[in-house]
């Protein structure tokens, strides 16, 4: 054995690793590294966490009930009202920080339903192949072909706004890319050697989907869903913007439709409302591009830790 | 011979190309093996060689003949049954890192299969997973390995400790050394006919090369363009081969005696085969009747095969 050339130049980690036993916390720690040796990588996930925090936090940031009259109208920003009042007095900054809440459930959710709908479509689409491959993928065309914005438009204005509706009309709309996606991975995993061997050992097509196909075609996947929380965060900024989201639930597209009128008279009620739409949907693409190189296996040896 | 293990009967398979003729990948297959016995094929590439030995675990479909492994009809088999018989054949491939999961440890990988036939809990599978690697040369503690951690030699080991974890009398070595360095062929395929005295496994041994198969099979069945052109024991092979095919692959051994015979042009696509012998435009001792007559394979010695008008 002592004549056999490494594949890779992993042996000392590896010989590392299985004496010690504790292979997945070196692995870990050498993702880490890896992941975080990209400044869009490091960005993007800090401008996400800040998000995500501010959403799970809001009311120990800002306990003040965004709704409720909490000073005079139009306060420009100050000690007491660190981003002003708007037109009743509302505090805008407790508006901002219970804005999170709602983008970041809109975001979220729309991006899980399209991960797993595109997920299940495109990947028995690719494994299926044939007549079912041709009616999925029809399928996603039709999806393909819906002007998700209008589409939303219309649901709103024919079922009333409300953030359920919202997140079904941009759920089913969303999910033909992730499809794609999934399906061309599918495409090239399924004729892959350790996915024949597991046939040739009994395993049915459905556990090959599952154990074998599916985890090795879903990075690129997630990174596009990640991609998406941005895409549903801003259209539901711009619905809300329009007057057609939820009355009942503060969001930055709200607080944005409110201060239309305003705009010359408290400029703050637009600005940070529209600030943190920017930064937000921002951090969470930087955070999905990064994702998408770090999972390509090709920018692997580019950007190989040293 | 008795009983034979696994006897593949006119295997026929075509791909239909769009708009135009099939490609005749295997044309009219047959071929038996006994029991402990190992049969090399060998040929060049594209001659169907892995297309016969992926449709005797029908991980293709033939398009026509008959496959039995132990008496029964595989092509015919229902889903349990066939993975019953996925247990008893199994199959080393020729490229060692694509054929296993990157995400899995080799470990799991070999002990897939037990979990897959329901064979072994997940710990029991675990324990015979690192007995089967520690036989192959691969020690326990290297069974939490990811495959880009092991070299191509090792990575082959695994492979093989996967195909033999489940039992079977049956492996199909797809090209088992083709893709390993020269110095490493020798260890794996000392270590396949270790494996098969200890458990009295049959080979179908597939290569596209003479030196490698001579060392390993009992017989030799040579496949040129789909077709098996000549069958027969080793030494008979090697000693007088039949067929001017079978002749100019042997002159290609390192080492061999008598002059060498190199072949012209690229083996004829299987989608267009020439008419008479497919083997004619680049035999170097065609005749004018070669060109019409298409030979059959005939028994012209006892246990001895051939496909060549010469032999007429």
């Amino acid at each position: 054995m002592a004549l056999e050339r490494p594949v890779a130049e992993h042996r000392d980690a590896a010989a590392v690793r299985s004496s010690t036993g504790r292979y997945r916390a070196t692995d870990l720690r050498d993702s880490w590294r890896r992941f975080a040796s990209s400044p869009v990588a490091v960005v993007g996930l800090v401008l996400t966490a800040v998000f995500v925090l501010v959403a799970a936090f809001a009311s120990l940031i800002a306990p003040t009930d965004p709704f409720s009259f909490a000073g005079s109208p139009f306060e420009p920003p100050s000690g007491r009202h660190w981003l002003g009042t708007d037109d009743l007095g509302r505090d805008v900054f407790a508006g901002v920080v219970h804005g999170a809440r709602t983008s970041l459930f809109v975001g979220v959710a729309v991006a899980g339903a399209s991960l797993v709908i595109g997920t299940l479509v495109g990947g028995v689409s690719g494994f299926a192949g044939g007549k079912i491959d041709d009616l999925l993928m029809r399928l996603t065309e039709l999806s393909q072909v819906l002007p998700r914005f209008f589409l939303a438009l219309t649901v709103v204005a024919l079922f009333g706004p409300g953030l359920t509706n919202m997140v079904l009309v941009l759920a089913l709309t969303s999910w033909e890319l992730t499809a794609r996606v999934a399906r061309s991975g599918v495409l090239a995993v399924k004729e892959l050697g350790y996915v024949t061997a597991a046939e040739a050992l009994g395993s049915s097509p459905w556990r090959n989907l599952r154990a074998h196909v599916l985890p090795n075609t879903i990075a690129p996947v997630v990174a596009l869903a990640s991609l998406q929380v941005g895409g549903a965060i801003l259209i539901e900024a711009s619905l809300s913007f329009l007057g057609l989201g939820d009355p009942n639930v503060i969001s930055w597209g709200y607080l944005l439709n409110n201060a239309q009128s305003f705009v010359r008279r408290a400029w703050w009620m637009s600005v940070f409302p529209g600030l943190a739409i920017a930064v937000a949907v921002l951090g969470v693409n930087l955070l999905g591009d990064a994702l998408n190189d770090f999972w390509n296996p090709r920018s692997r040896s580019s950007r190989a830790v040293g | 011979m008795v009983d034979p293990l696994l006897e593949v009967v006119d295997l026929v398979k075509h791909y239909r190309i769009r708009a135009s003729r099939p490609l005749r990948a295997v044309d009219g297959v047959s071929l038996r093996v006994a029991a402990g016995e190992t049969l090399g094929l060998v040929g060049e590439s594209g001659g169907g060689k892995t297309t016969v030995g992926l449709s005797v675990l029908r991980l293709i479909q033939p398009s026509g003949g008959s496959i039995a492994f132990e008496g029964r009809d595989v092509l015919a088999a229902g889903r349990a049954e066939l993975k019953a018989l996925r247990q008893r054949m199994q199959i080393v491939f020729q490229d060692p890192i694509g054929a296993l999961d990157p995400r899995k440890s080799v470990g799991d990988s070999v002990g897939e299969g037990l979990r897959i036939q329901g064979l072994a809990s997940r710990a029991e599978s675990r324990r015979r997973a690192t007995e089967a690697l520690e036989r192959v040369g691969i020690g326990a503690s290297q069974a939490r390995s990811l495959p880009h951690e092991l070299s191509g030699g090792q990575l082959q080991r695994v492979g093989i400790a996967r195909a033999l974890v489940v039992a079977p009398r049956l492996v199909v070595c797809d090209e088992p050394v083709s893709a390993l360095d020269v110095s490493i062929q020798a260890q794996i395929i000392n270590l396949l006919l270790d494996l098969q005295a200890e458990r009295g496994l049959a080979y179908l041994f597939i290569a596209h090369d003479l030196a490698v198969v001579r060392h390993i099979s009992d017989r030799i069945a040579v496949m040129y363009l789909g077709r098996i052109v000549e069958s027969a024991s080793v030494r008979e092979l090697f000693d007088s081969p039949a067929h001017p095919y079978t002749r100019a692959l042997l002159s290609a051994v390192p080492g061999a005696a008598g002059r060498r015979t190199v072949l012209r042009g690229e083996i004829p696509s299987a989608s267009a085969p020439p008419s008479g012998c497919p083997f004619a435009p680049r035999c170097p001792e065609a005749m004018a009747e070669c060109g019409q007559q298409t030979p059959e394979l005939k028994e012209i010695a006892p246990g001895r095969w051939a496909a060549c008008l010469l032999n007429d």
